[in-house]
């Protein structure tokens, strides 16, 4: 922050500067106290994640004290132990990942493809499918959970990864992302790098998909949050602790008898492991990411 | 260039090695994943994940659901530990789900879907739900002695309710009974024990209020009971007390409301009451509750017994007892965990002979379950000098002879419905915040709309 | 997005004209392909579904057993209409919309506003502010029951400390809202956080540059050039956090189950007790559809909004 030091007054300039000087000050004062207002705000906001590694490595009879305190009294791993033996964690970070993974390919595969479409492709009815489509986006997936299911005991496909993969697949907002940004392409680039008469798939391969890594980027990266995170879908669909994702198997771990802060507290830092693994890794560029998808 | 150009290449330089980044990190979870695999291909199999087989199919496997977690988890762990040992060539696979409505949801949706568990666990009191839609598979009295089980190897009352239209469609494994527990130092510093340093029993809500305030004077939380969070240790407190005034609730299968309002405000007036007086902590979740009474703060904590263990390995000093007949006769609200076979497509009586046995040799591990502060059903190991000699588990063994289950109807048992539009009212009720009419206006209401919803089973 | 009016070869976007002009005409079904893999996924999961909810909701449909149940023609909604446990479970979703929109707006905009103008060590702020984003609600759930909790609880403990009383986070009906609102507010405000910073680095220097040759202050420049130049920003945050609002479910589910005594308990809880635990997926659907009707209201509402504003601007 840049800060103008008051300015001396000489003799017969003084009062315009010495108000300037005045103004310069409080302001001074206002952008740092307002500054230390954020930084306060902030080393709050890591208050409940610091609390939660500090109880996880606790022993359970040191989380209950009254009041609390950040004292460890005797520090321990045995919380992280436990919760590999009681839990089938690792196999819910298998399919948490697999599941991710799999359905942001499908997504920014199918989205991509959709978007260019609306953008850049002429067909009939086109206004109406974006229509259709954007109107997709308002629909609470939390109401769907009946007739999904019911699709899937049908198909005889409950508790298996499809039905935790393919309900997740169709993103309106991805799609809209997309056309977005196809719409803001320039058409130079495109012209250059275009083969003349070239059909949709190879228009598609050799010019869209190139020219649309920004968005790829960003689609990849909320869907594969969004993914990851999701709670309600998995925790019906997955009827077995085998096939849990991590957000499904937490939700078994909230309920427990005994005292069992320390051990949940671990399994949220474990469960939260992986994705924080990912944000610090590539932080900069997930941001950038989440930004872009935003702004036109 | 303009600011969005050059927003534009700034993405884009960004991006593309974010893209490499991500390629990178998207290939290396990936590799780990088949790795993990194809090292632990035994343990995580990835490819029953994709074609949705709940391996119940197999002749050698066995697929058993329960809902017992924590202590009690371990315990059955041990259980089942034992029968596999004995049975090498089967493959037991045993599955873990939250204690609660889900679990039931998932269950009926599973057995509806054709490829149900082999066997499960069922508290009694769903037998309601279970029974009439024909979800479950009826053992025959034969079978039973087949498999080394008879009807007088169980406690009377739960195997008399594991019938439903004259069918046996359960096997009792125990009865859990809602219980006082009693810290002995914090009552004796209060002057409640008798001279052999137990506490007698109390037979009148005047004489618990006594004792309670004497608990109060000496500064210590004179009970604690929880209810945030878990809306079934109010229906349970209360269900408990209004059953030893003699009251019913439900009657006719669920299709009409019993609840005697005098009766009632009776007991919803004494609960309130302990709440205005102070004498009742009931600001507390289950764990909160634990904790609470673990410290040493607590003379009494009313709650199932299944937190017998967490307070031996806290090395306290304290007791349980029946829980007190405060309103006249002796009454324990209590359910029971039972195994059950699910009906499926087509009968298979290979795997119920499988399923049984795998029951008998549980059975005969009914002390492991004692520990964990059940009463078992199975009378070999109840009636046994051994199950005897487990204090304080031993101390109410009565109980399961005049346990109150939940009353029969289609919404009603553990995690029900009727019990959270029950439990929810009476929580507050428990913190003083809700009169007594006003809680048992809700409780009425709700019952009211219950027993006039169509029949969904 | 308008063309810019620069000359034919530099860089620019494209009219419509341009962007379907070398496509030869009968190449339709080739690009309608293109549609196809999304809209199969779509109808399948999605829109079926959809219409599936509508039509159960003619039905007295139960989850165990299978089929549709019997005809119920409009009886579900006329008992929805009648049903206060619908309409509160309604109300305590636009109660906590209400309530959670203005501080998930604001706030992040004023902690952008700051953190924009600080050179160096933004990583941090970005850090503190998004990282609760990238949490799973399970994981939010078990560490703010956690801080919650009466006695041992953290926020207790800070509560005593300062000599005051702890209200009842989790045990008092007139706060559960509250209590909701303020593990919402932690958890999402990075999103919205980093979309104001990203808008923030859009507007040019240069307007900073004139207004301060203009000796306008600071808050001068804030008020009068910042805040208006993040109008578009600003739009979109608040539609998408009012849609994402009303779908409330994960964190009331997991931390308070919608109580104590149904006072935290939103409209989608509100289904998924109806549908799973009552098994009456008939009257669930019902509700469904009449909460997918109010959200498509407040999404055209804003639309609207939005599409007049992109007009004025």
């Amino acid at each position: 922050m840049a800060v103008s030091a008051p300015r001396r007054q000489s003799p017969g300039r003084g009062g315009a500067q010495s108000a300037r000087a005045h103004r310069d000050l409080r302001s001074t004062l206002f952008n740092r106290g307002v500054t230390g207002v954020v930084i306060a705000l902030a080393l709050l906001w890591l208050v409940p994640v610091a609390w939660a590694l500090d109880t996880s490595v606790k022993s359970e009879n040191d989380t209950i004290i009254i009041p609390a305190t950040w004292n460890i009294p005797h520090f321990t791993f045995s919380a992280y132990g436990a919760v590999f033996s009681a839990s089938d964690l690792g196999r819910w970070y298998i399919n948490s990942a697999i599941v991710a993974i799999v359905v942001t390919l499908l997504t920014v595969v199918t989205a991509s493809m959709a978007g260019y479409a609306l953008s850049r492709r002429r067909f009939r009815g086109k206004a109406f499918f974006y229509a259709a489509i954007l109107a997709g986006i308002m629909i609470p997936p939390q109401a769907l959970i009946v007739p999904l299911f019911r699709e899937f005991q049908i198909a005889h496909l409950i508790n298996s990864y499809w039905a935790l993969i393919l309900p997740q697949v169709p993103a309106p907002i991805a799609v809209f992302i997309f056309k977005k940004f196809f719409d803001g392409v320039p058409i130079s680039l495109e012209q250059a790098a275009e083969v003349d008469g070239a059909n949709w798939w190879v228009s598609y391969r050799r010019i869209a998909l190139p020219l649309a890594r920004p968005a790829i980027a960003a689609v990849s990266i909320f869907t594969f949050v969004w993914t990851w995170n999701n709670f309600l879908w998995p925790f019906l669909a997955a009827t077995s602790q085998t096939m849990m994702t991590i957000p499904a198997g937490l939700g078994t771990v909230i309920d427990g008898v005994g005292i069992i802060n320390a051990l949940q507290m671990s399994s949220a830092v474990l469960g939260a492991l992986p994705l924080v693994f990912v944000f610090l890794l590539a932080q900069r560029q997930i941001v950038e990411g989440v930004a872009g998808t935003g702004l036109k | 260039m303009s600011a969005q150009q050059h927003r534009g290449a700034r993405l884009s330089t960004g991006s593309a090695a974010l893209l490499n980044r991500r390629a990178f990190l998207a290939g290396a979870a990936v590799l780990g994943a088949s790795l993990a695999t194809a090292g632990c291909a035994g343990t995580y199999d990835i490819g029953a994940g994709f074609s949705g087989n709940s391996g119940g199919d197999n002749r050698s496997t066995l697929v058993y659901w329960n809902l017992l977690s924590g202590g009690d988890g371990t315990h059955m762990e041990a259980m089942e530990a034992v029968y596999t040992k004995e049975h090498p060539e089967v493959d037991l696979q045993s599955t873990i789900l939250a204690w609660g409505a889900p679990y039931y949801t998932k269950l009926s949706l599973a057995i509806q879907s054709g490829s149900p568990p082999d066997v499960a666990i069922m508290h009694l009191s769903r037998i309601h739900q279970y029974g009439p839609p024909d979800m479950l598979t009826p053992i025959s009295l034969d079978l039973l002695a087949e498999h080394g089980m008879e009807p007088k190897d169980f406690t009377p009352l739960a195997f008399s309710k594991a019938h439903y239209n004259g069918q046996l469609l359960a096997i009792p494994l125990d009865t859990h009974p809602f219980v006082q527990y009693y810290n002995t130092k914090v009552c004796h510093k209060a002057g409640l024990l008798d001279s052999s340093g137990q506490l007698p029993a109390i037979t009148s809500a005047a004489a618990m209020l006594d004792a309670l305030r004497k608990l109060k004077k000496i500064g210590a939380t004179p009970v604690v009971c929880d209810q945030i969070n878990d809306p079934a240790t109010p229906w349970r407190l209360f269900y408990t007390l209004y059953s030893q005034a003699g009251g019913q609730v439900l009657a006719d299968n669920g299709n009409r409301v019993v609840l005697d309002e005098a009766l009632a405000l009776r007991v919803l007036t004494f609960i309130h009451q302990l709440a205005t007086e102070g004498l009742m902590n009931a600001d507390v979740d289950a764990g909160g509750g634990t904790a609470v009474f673990q410290a040493g703060d607590a003379g009494l904590y009313w709650e199932g017994e299944w937190n017998v263990t967490v307070f031996q390995a806290a090395n306290m000093s304290f007791s349980m007892q029946p829980f007190p007949a405060l309103f006249g006769r002796a009454a324990a609200q209590a359910d029971s965990h039972t195994f059950i076979l699910p009906k499926r497509q087509s009968a298979d009586p290979e795997k119920v002979s499988m399923v049984l046995t795998m029951v008998r040799t549980l059975l005969g591990q009914s002390l492991t379950w004692a520990e964990g502060g059940h009463i078992p059903a199975w009378l070999p190991v109840r009636d046994s000098a051994a199950y005897q000699k487990l204090k304080p588990q031993s101390n109410y063994e009565s109980v399961a002879n005049y346990a109150v289950y939940d009353p029969p109807a289609w919404y009603s048992g553990s995690g029900s419905d009727m019990e959270n539009y029950l439990g929810e009212p009476l929580g507050s009720l428990m913190l003083g915040s809700m009169s007594p009419q006003a809680t048992y206006d809700q409780m009425r209401g709700s019952l009211d709309t219950l027993s006039r919803e169509t029949v969904p089973v | 997005m308008s063309a810019s009016t620069a000359p034919a070869g530099a860089l620019r976007r494209a009219t419509t004209a341009e962007r379907t002009r070398t496509q030869r005409p009968g190449r339709n079904w080739g690009n309608f392909g293109l549609l196809v893999p999304f809209g199969v996924f779509y109808l399948l999961f999605l829109v079926g579904p959809l219409v599936y909810d509508v039509v159960l909701s003619f039905f007295n449909a139960s989850l165990v057993k299978g089929g549709l149940g019997s005809f119920a023609g409009l009886a579900n909604y006329r008992e929805l209409f009648g049903d206060h446990t619908f309409w509160s479970a309604m109300w305590h979703t636009i109660l906590f919309t209400l309530v959670s929109t203005p501080p998930l707006v604001l706030l992040p905009l004023f902690f952008a506003i700051v953190v924009n103008r600080i050179k160096r060590g933004q990583w941090f702020f970005r850090l503190a502010f998004f990282l609760p984003y990238i949490l799973p609600s399970a994981v939010i759930a078990l560490v703010w029951l956690f801080l919650y909790e009466p006695g041992y609880g953290l926020i207790d403990g800070f509560f005593n400390l300062i000599g005051v009383g702890a209200p009842g986070w989790l045990s008092d009906p007139n706060l559960s809202i509250y209590s909701i609102v303020i593990v919402t507010v932690w958890w999402t405000l990075g999103f919205n956080f980093v979309l104001y910073l990203a808008g923030l680095q859009e507007i040019p220097r240069d307007l900073y540059e004139a207004s301060a040759l203009d000796g306008a202050g600071r808050w001068k420049q804030t008020w009068r050039l910042t805040i208006p130049m993040l109008g578009r920003t600003t739009t979109l945050v608040t539609v998408l956090q009012i849609i994402a609002s009303l779908k409330i479910f994960d964190q009331v589910y997991l931390i308070l189950q919608g109580g104590p005594n149904y006072s935290s308990r939103p409209a989608i809880e509100w289904i998924y007790d109806t549908a799973f635990t009552s098994q009456r997926v008939g009257y669930a659907s019902a509700a469904s559809f009449i909460l997918f009707i109010v959200i498509l209201i407040v999404s055209f509402v804003w639309l609207a909004l939005i599409r007049r504003q992109e007009r004025g601007v």
